[in-house]
């Protein structure tokens, strides 16, 4: 099998493309991070917005997905006592009907908790094993690190040491830089369970990957939460929409929050609507083939996660002048975000670049 | 081409101002008393010569006491050039003073009757790119990115708003 051979060239000038046309307003779908909006049509201005445009995790800004959140009347849930618990019961319902996904031991986590973003889950479950001793893979999420740095909170990579009893572990599945399975996952999980190390598993890109076939096995006691979110599947990131689900009903701030009623419900009344309007892998149905579109015209490899792509990182400057996109921890250089370029799809065949 | 002078400091004596003549290769473009701010607009060419000359400073203009220290003084600096939107910011310093048979380099004090120069080429943002990685060897991908920055420029312009 032939090598894939990257077109950098173009992917840089695709992203000078984006953020040109961004500054001159004429995306399709404009951006919704101040990271990512050059504010004068400036080279200075651009230049270094270029160098984002691939870099986040972030949703594909599906126009007909906006459309409809913009249409959907969010007041009337603010009076609405019991939209979170519908969300709750509602989460695992839509997400069981996609036929692709089989959690086996998925009913033994019962307690289902509305989450303000998966960023609150872990929050909590920073604050439950503050005792103990964090441990990621390199690649995974850097928010982790960043905020574990920041506040002194003990933590290693994997790779750094043996996982001991006292550890805890968490685990983005697919892993945050591959966009699949992480290699060492199934290993892992085996000692974990093993020592008896408490595991968090990260289902954020799950919707979005494009496996035929999802078994997940849940079994392992060690598996202690499961961390769900809306915020990759639909452009509702910043309505902070997310549910976290357990075996035991832990008793942290956000459940006391939840028992107390007082949860998000704007975020939790958009997000039952989007679950209602849409299948949990519309995304993947929607752009597979454009993921390999782009995949073949920029000579980068499709990733199981739709909008993702793996390639050699594009541009060194972001990258070496410790501008590593907002952490020091953020080793996800070789992943693409193809989103912007499914979102801006008009624009692109407009200036050519969609063949 | 559009460009804008910001001075500062800018100096009287016995109620006379200051006056400067800016010249673009060879073509007066502006002429009269210093401002803290002049635009002007005017076409250029591929190499450009920009001087901005101190008219009418003459040696009565300069007063010392009995120490022979200055205590008045017709005088001004310039403090930016923004040539079509781009700031010069350090590449200002990439002139010269020119009085008499003296040529100060790096100099943007008008102090004696003189002039200021500086050299440059259109377009401005190549040349402010190219300048500035030449003095510091800074930027080794200036051009490849002047390069998309102006093709994408190029297509977009074709396209209409949103």
């Amino acid at each position: 099998m032939s090598e894939i051979k990257q077109n950098t060239d173009k992917i840089i000038e695709i992203s000078w493309a984006l953020m040109t046309a961004s500054a001159q307003n004429k995306l399709d779908i404009p951006g919704e991070y101040i990271w990512n909006i050059p504010v004068s049509k400036e080279f200075n201005e651009i230049r270094p917005k270029t160098w984002s445009v691939y870099s986040s995790g972030n949703c594909i800004k599906d126009k007909d997905l906006i459309e409809f959140t913009e249409s959907v009347q969010l007041n009337k849930y603010l009076l609405d006592p019991w939209i979170v618990k519908r969300f709750e019961e509602y989460f695992p319902t839509w997400f069981k009907k996609c036929p692709r996904f089989q959690f086996k031991g998925i009913d033994e986590f019962k307690h289902s908790c509305f989450a303000q973003g998966s960023q609150e889950t872990f929050i909590n479950f920073y604050i439950k094993h503050r005792e103990r001793r964090f441990r990621v893979f390199k690649g995974e999420y850097w928010w982790h690190m960043e905020c574990w740095k920041k506040l002194g909170i003990n933590w290693a990579y994997i790779d750094e040491d043996d996982i001991k009893s006292n550890d805890v572990v968490i685990l983005s599945c697919p892993f945050a830089r591959l966009g699949d399975e992480h290699p060492q996952q199934k290993e892992l999980i085996e000692q974990c369970e093993k020592l008896g190390v408490p595991v968090m598993l990260d289902f954020i890109y799950l919707p979005n990957t494009t496996f035929d076939n999802v078994q997940i096995d849940l079994t392992p006691s060690c598996i202690e939460s499961i961390s769900f979110s809306l915020s990759k599947t639909f452009p509702i990131a910043n309505a902070r929409v997310a549910l976290r689900m357990t075996r035991k009903k832990v008793y942290d701030p956000m459940q006391i929050a939840n028992d107390e009623n007082v949860a998000n419900r704007l975020a939790t009344g958009i997000g039952l609507e989007c679950m209602q309007q849409f299948e949990v892998d519309y995304m993947v149905k929607k752009y597979q083939t454009e993921q390999q579109h782009w995949c073949k015209i920029l000579g980068l490899t499709p990733t199981k996660v739709v909008h993702f792509a793996e390639g050699k990182p594009y541009t060194d400057i972001g990258r070496m002048n410790s501008k590593r996109f907002f952490s020091e921890f953020n080793d996800q250089q070789n992943r693409y975000n193809l989103g912007p370029l499914f979102a801006n799809k008009n624009l692109l065949q407009k200036m050519g670049y969609y063949e | 081409m559009s460009f804008k002078f910001k001075f500062k400091n800018i100096n009287s004596t016995n109620n006379k101002k200051p006056i400067c003549r800016i010249n673009l290769n060879g073509n007066d473009i502006f002429s009269g008393a210093v401002q803290e701010q002049i635009i002007l607009d005017t076409p250029t060419q591929d190499n450009n010569i920009l001087r901005i000359f101190f008219e009418n400073k003459e040696g009565k203009d300069t007063v010392l006491n009995d120490q022979q220290q200055i205590i008045q003084d017709l005088n001004f600096e310039l403090e930016q050039v923004i040539i079509d939107s781009i700031d010069l910011k350090h590449l200002i310093w990439q002139s010269k003073y020119v009085a008499h048979d003296n040529v100060i380099d790096s100099c943007l004090f008008f102090g004696p009757k003189g002039y200021w120069e500086l050299i440059f080429d259109s377009p401005i943002l190549k040349w402010f790119l190219r300048t500035n990685h030449n003095k510091n060897n800074n930027d080794p991908t200036w051009e490849t990115d002047y390069n998309f920055y102006e093709k994408v420029c190029q297509k977009l312009n074709k396209i209409q708003t949103r």
